[in-house]
């Protein structure tokens, strides 16, 4: 590279600047979770852990935490389960009805997620099936939402692994299914960990379709976190906050062992392949 | 598959085995998402009417005749427009210095750095930009020292645009990186021995060649900015007025019908935007030849 002086060093800027303004928001929570002022005072007028107790002794926040890995495990499971099946048709059938269908699933990736949300909801009371407000009802609105971008990981996977093994598995006289659990599944172990942990994370951030769906009783953590944000604002948030990024570095931690090879970067370079 | 249906196991025809790996996924989950769409259309023709009112497009035409709606309409694009315009300036200028880090440590943390807030709640983020663009937050305390402030950052337009831009970064600065990484460093050797230099440079070879990319940022971020609920309604507090919102409040009002048509009409201002992108990229894309 030959660049200018100028435009290296304004380059470097840039970067530092735009790093400071990703981390700024992280880091002012953690620093304010422990901040003694209860109106987030800064600078920070001593340091406290009341907030930590508070975040433990909230009710809300402790069923909303159950609710939350309760809705992101059966929602994981459930687009593994039935999505696995469809890349697995994607990526090995050319077949004039596949179109409709990619279309069909890609679809929820252009419709604004307030709009699936309401729509579910007004299809939710519309059919009297009681799936408003229970967990149900949840995890079919984060199966609509995580579908296509599990779909995609593991269709591009699928596409990685040639067909001649499976051919070989069946003139050795296994039979199909067996070939696809024993041979062809195996194979994409790494996109299937990557796309869960995806799918999990994703539901367990999820407010802006999830706050349409919930009743009290079955409300999600991130939603508690919003109704209480817009009551209060002492750092009881701060602290929560804090919690819940130490623990999503922890499953983000686990990423690395669990994956081998490239399977990562393929996974979000392959946000938008299908829409 | 050539040739598999002579195998004993592989009696069924292909549709068939197609329409069996499919069909579990599409009846859970697919078909509901249709039927949803399908109600949302329903709704907004005030079928099922909540105040006893006639079926018909009446909610359409009181929507679309009250000069509000279109206020909002209005405020949703500009805000979502801004945001994209922001972090594409950003994102750009973000993703060559990345591909210039030569250090693998330094190039590791700046990707941890850039990339981890996609790890974080979207509540949580939007509370750290109200922590720090409040009256007494951070920002305002820093520029009181050097004399300056405060100044109003949060509710109203400016720190929800901040703040969306941040939730947003990640997904512009990726598909930047990814076209830049595909442009062969030649070209730029080539154009340069040809004398161009500088801006010429880049205003004639590395912004068409990467335009694609950038085009791909703007559908995705747009896409994100103009559906944001959480951030818009937490940092504009009530003074920001955007249709998610509206959609929010009004099925508290019992208003479905209204929310209906709203949800809609954000819908299609999604879509009309995506089309005009699309339509971009397709152009830059015939004019590259392929």
């Amino acid at each position: 590279m030959h660049d200018s002086l100028f435009k290296r060093v304004a380059l470097q800027v840039i970067l530092i600047g735009v790093i400071l303004f990703m981390l700024a928001p992280i880091l002012i929570v953690v620093v304010n979770s422990f901040n003694a002022s209860p109106f987030n005072a800064w600078p920070p007028t001593g340091f406290t852990l009341e907030w930590y107790r508070k975040v433990f002794a909230n009710p809300h926040f402790r069923t909303g935490a159950i609710n939350s890995v309760k809705v992101g495990l059966l929602s994981t499971a459930l687009v593994l389960v039935l999505g696995t099946p469809i890349a697995y048709a994607l990526a090995r059938f050319r077949l004039r009805g596949l179109a409709a269908i990619r279309a069909i699933l890609f679809a929820p990736l252009v419709v604004p997620r307030v709009a699936i949300g309401f729509s579910l909801f007004v299809l939710f009371i519309a059919t009297g099936a009681g799936l408003y407000g229970t967990f149900a009802g949840l995890v079919l609105a984060h199966a609509i939402l995580m579908l296509p971008f599990v779909v995609t990981i593991l269709a591009a996977s699928f596409g990685e692994v040639d067909p001649i093994v499976e051919e070989a598995a069946r003139d050795l006289g296994a039979a199909p299914v067996s070939t696809f659990f024993r041979v062809v599944l195996p194979q994409i172990r790494g996109a299937l960990v990557v796309s869960g942990l995806f799918a999990f994370i994703t539901s367990f951030d999820e407010v802006e379709t999830t706050i349409f769906l919930v009743k009290p009783a079955v409300n999600t953590l991130p939603v508690e976190m919003y109704h209480f944000l817009e009551q209060y604002q002492d750092p009881t948030l701060a602290a929560l906050s804090t919690l819940l990024i130490l623990f999503t570095l922890v499953i983000a931690l686990v990423l690395p062992f669990a994956v081998r090879g490239k399977a990562l970067l393929k996974m979000m370079g392959s946000e938008r392949h299908g829409s | 598959m050539s040739g598999a249906a002579a195998r004993p196991g592989n009696a069924l025809p292909r549709w068939m085995r197609v329409s069996l790996l499919v069909a579990p996924g599409f009846v859970l989950v697919m078909l509901p998402f249709l039927g949803a769409m399908t109600t949302l259309g329903a709704y907004s023709l005030n079928i099922n009417s909540t105040d006893g009112s006639a079926a018909g497009f009446h909610v359409w035409s009181r929507f679309l005749g009250d000069p509000f709606s279109w206020k909002v309409i209005w405020t949703s694009v500009r805000i979502a427009a801004l945001a994209t315009v922001f972090t594409l300036l950003l994102a750009y200028p973000t993703a060559a210095a990345l591909l210039r880090l030569r250090n693998p440590l330094f190039t590791g943390l700046a990707y941890v750095a850039l990339f981890s807030p996609l790890l974080m709640s979207v509540v949580s983020r939007s509370y750290g930009w109200m922590l720090l663009l409040s009256e007494t937050g951070f920002v305002n305390a820093l520029l009181g020292q050097l004399g300056l402030g405060p100044y109003r950052l949060i509710f109203n337009e400016t720190g929800v645009i901040i703040a969306i831009v941040h939730v947003i970064m990640p997904y512009a600065v990726l598909p930047i990186l990814n076209i830049m990484t595909q442009v062969p460093g030649l070209y730029n050797e080539a154009a340069r021995d040809l004398g161009a230099s500088g801006f010429t440079l880049f205003r004639r070879v590395t912004l068409p060649l990467t335009l694609p990319g950038i085009v791909v940022a703007a559908e995705i971020v747009f896409a994100l900015s103009i559906s944001a609920f959480v951030t818009p309604s937490l940092l504009g507090a009530g003074r920001v007025q955007t249709l998610s919102q509206m959609i929010y409040e009004n099925i508290g009002l019992i208003e479905w019908a209204m929310a209906a048509v709203q949800a809609i009409v954000l819908l299609l201002t999604a879509l009309a935007v995506l089309f005009v992108l699309e339509r971009v990229n397709r152009s830059t894309h015939a004019a590259k030849g392929d």
